[in-house]
């Protein structure tokens, strides 16, 4: 399950921390967006409905800015990119022959349709927040996941965490401090590794 | 009670009585605002069903604009120094709600206004007393091109429109009982209502001296959101009318893509026969409808209007009635940020919010795109409140989602 959720962040009581983002992937195609993804600004967000009325209007492609957030996209240089950690709002919901209906309203785990705005927060060092299993990449197909006192990274091309043993040079890393079973209701319910922002 | 008359009610729902006042002397303002600004057919039109903005109570109606404006700057200050400090009394003029001395002086006092307490306890004023009157408005300027929804947080609105085919009746032989089965299907929709909004300013100066125009701020919020709405009719009306035709190409039983008698008769009647319902309604942009004549090619208009067709056609701009259907001119608005833009080269076209080449026919009463809000309908975030420039900023938002449901036929057709 992807999981994000902050234990202790500055950007709980800074907005100067809080985005708002779209994820797009390489071909600027719009992306859901899973808690916990690790990304980077690429650009101002765009209005879909005043885009198409321009465009209308003017008689040739144009794109109206929102200048509410961002596009954002996977991490290109993870040793030197700012990364920021998406945070989205959303319920429990599922879509089935193009109808959505929100099921319940249980905050975790849920992701946001693409071409959604979600929120995205700006770590700060010693800030601490909660990962889930599906938030590391894949290793050879298989799966790789920190223990503690390894550290977690961000990874090239995808918004997904890695797992170092060492901390690299540069680049954002945060130490796990704990591995934890959530419980959910009454009974166990998913993993989350608990990191702490050691280096930006 | 319909929804514009409901949420004109809310402001009766409000606990503080002080607040409670503001809110109805904010809506004798906005009557007054109204119908000064806007005509009274139109007043009627959109707001007499619901019973608002027709009347200003006996109390204030002899009281101008510029007074209503000054007593709720009064009533707002008043209200929130009272949660703030209840020790520290404020003045106010009882004939012209002007402070005095040393109510201005406070008003103006700087360090008050960068308060977070202060700012806090205003916003939750200023939410509680501007909504009734920001929704009651968007709705209403709204209310004809769409159905209105509201759905608490969290929940899903499945709108279920039933199968438009009928049942066919053929022969069986007799006795026997036995027919084939048939179903008619409906279909749901969903929505997914996402937070929008803006940031709205109040001069800090004209706040701090009670010269806010509260009528032109609160109009500005409303006419902010149903900027949007339309935007988001008009692009979903589009797409649909693009999809069905190839983007102009093909013509389809309901989308034409050539303006003559021939196609304008074919919509007709088949929504007509389609919706069984006579009264069709036509819509568009002036040179849109000023090109529906009994002869389409301009240069031979002559013959058209020299018989009577002439002088509705001079003075409107178009005939209000053709082959059957009423025609109803769009009123344009301007795409934002182009109000005084020099337009498109060479001819510097305006920027035009609606297309200016495509009719649109529904049936009267049609209304195919459903507005849905989840929750209140209307939010101040108060979190984070801005003085550094000599302005208030409040973020103004609503999750909202609007949707194409088609539950009766519409047409349209490219000039």
């Amino acid at each position: 399950m992807y999981i994000f959720e902050k234990i202790m962040m500055a950007s709980e009581y800074g907005k100067d921390k809080i985005h708002n983002v779209k994820l797009e992937n390489g071909d600027r195609d719009s992306v859901e967006m899973q808690p916990g993804y690790f990304c980077i600004i690429d650009s101002i967000a765009t209005d879909s409905v005043y885009s198409a009325a321009f465009t209308r209007a003017t008689g040739g492609a144009y794109t109206y800015k929102n200048y509410n957030g961002f596009n954002a996209k996977a991490v290109a240089a993870p040793l030197t990119d700012k990364i920021l950690i998406c945070d989205p709002r959303e319920v429990e919901h599922f879509t089935v022959n193009g109808k959505t209906y929100r099921i319940g309203n249980n905050t975790y785990g849920n992701s946001l349709p693409a071409g959604v705005m979600g929120i995205a927060r700006e770590p700060r060092l010693h800030d601490i927040f909660k990962l889930g299993k599906s938030n590391f990449a894949l290793v050879g197909g298989v799966e790789k996941l920190p223990v503690v006192g390894e550290y977690v990274i961000p990874t090239v091309n995808s918004f997904l965490a890695s797992v170092a043993a060492a901390l690299p040079l540069t680049g954002f890393a945060a130490v796990v401090e704990e591995v934890v079973q959530e419980t959910t209701g009454a009974e166990l319910g998913y993993t989350t590794y608990i990191c702490r922002v050691v280096q930006l | 009670m319909s929804i514009i008359a409901k949420f004109n009610a809310s402001k009766n729902n409000i606990g503080d009585e002080k607040l409670k006042k503001i809110a109805f002397v904010i809506d004798d303002l906005m009557t007054k605002y109204l119908h000064s600004q806007v005509d009274e057919k139109t007043i009627k039109q959109l707001f007499g069903e619901a019973g608002v903005y027709q009347t200003v109570c006996e109390e204030r109606k002899n009281d101008s604009m510029q007074l209503l404006n000054n007593k709720i700057s009064a009533l707002l200050f008043a209200k929130t120094m009272e949660d703030y400090d209840p020790k520290q009394k404020v003045v106010f003029n009882e004939d012209t709600y002007m402070p005095d001395e040393n109510t201005a002086k406070l008003m103006k006092k700087r360090t008050l206004w960068e308060s977070p307490i202060w700012r806090e306890k205003f916003a939750v004023n200023y939410e509680t007393v501007i909504s009734p009157a920001v929704q009651t408005l968007e709705i209403g300027f709204y209310n004809q091109w769409v159905q209105v929804h509201n759905i608490g947080w969290g929940d899903s609105p499945l709108i279920t429109v039933e199968g438009n085919e009928v049942f066919v009746v053929t022969e069986v032989a007799q006795d026997s009982f036995k027919a084939a089965n048939q179903t008619l299907k409906s279909k749901g929709y969903t929505a997914v209502p996402r937070p929008q909004g803006a940031k709205t300013t109040v001069n800090f100066y004209d706040l701090a001296s009670g010269k806010v125009n509260w009528a032109k701020h609160i109009m500005a919020i409303a006419q902010a959101f149903v900027r949007k709405w339309n935007q988001m009719a008009i692009e979903g009306l589009v797409g649909v009318i693009n999809d069905a035709t190839n983007n102009g190409v093909t013509n389809t039983q309901y989308f034409k893509i050539t303006l003559n008698d021939a196609n304008f008769n074919a919509l007709v009647k088949a929504l007509t026969a389609a919706n069984d319902n006579g009264n069709i309604n036509v819509y568009g942009d002036l040179d849109a409808v000023t090109q529906i004549l009994p002869n389409t090619t301009v240069p031979t208009m002559d013959a058209a209007l020299s018989t009577l067709l002439g002088k509705e056609w001079t003075s409107k701009g178009y005939i209000g009635e053709y082959h059957g259907a009423n025609v109803y001119k769009i009123n344009q608005a301007l795409l934002p940020g182009t109000i005084n833009a020099a337009g498109i080269a060479p001819n510097g076209t305006p920027y035009f919010a609606a297309p200016e080449n495509i009719l649109w026919f529904t049936n009267e009463n049609d209304k195919p795109m459903h507005l849905v809000f989840e929750g209140e309908t209307l939010s101040v975030a108060r979190d984070k409140f801005e003085t550094g420039d000599g302005t208030l900023t409040f973020l103004v938002v609503s999750n909202f989602d609007m949707i194409y449901v088609p539950s009766t036929k519409i047409g349209g057709l490219f000039i």
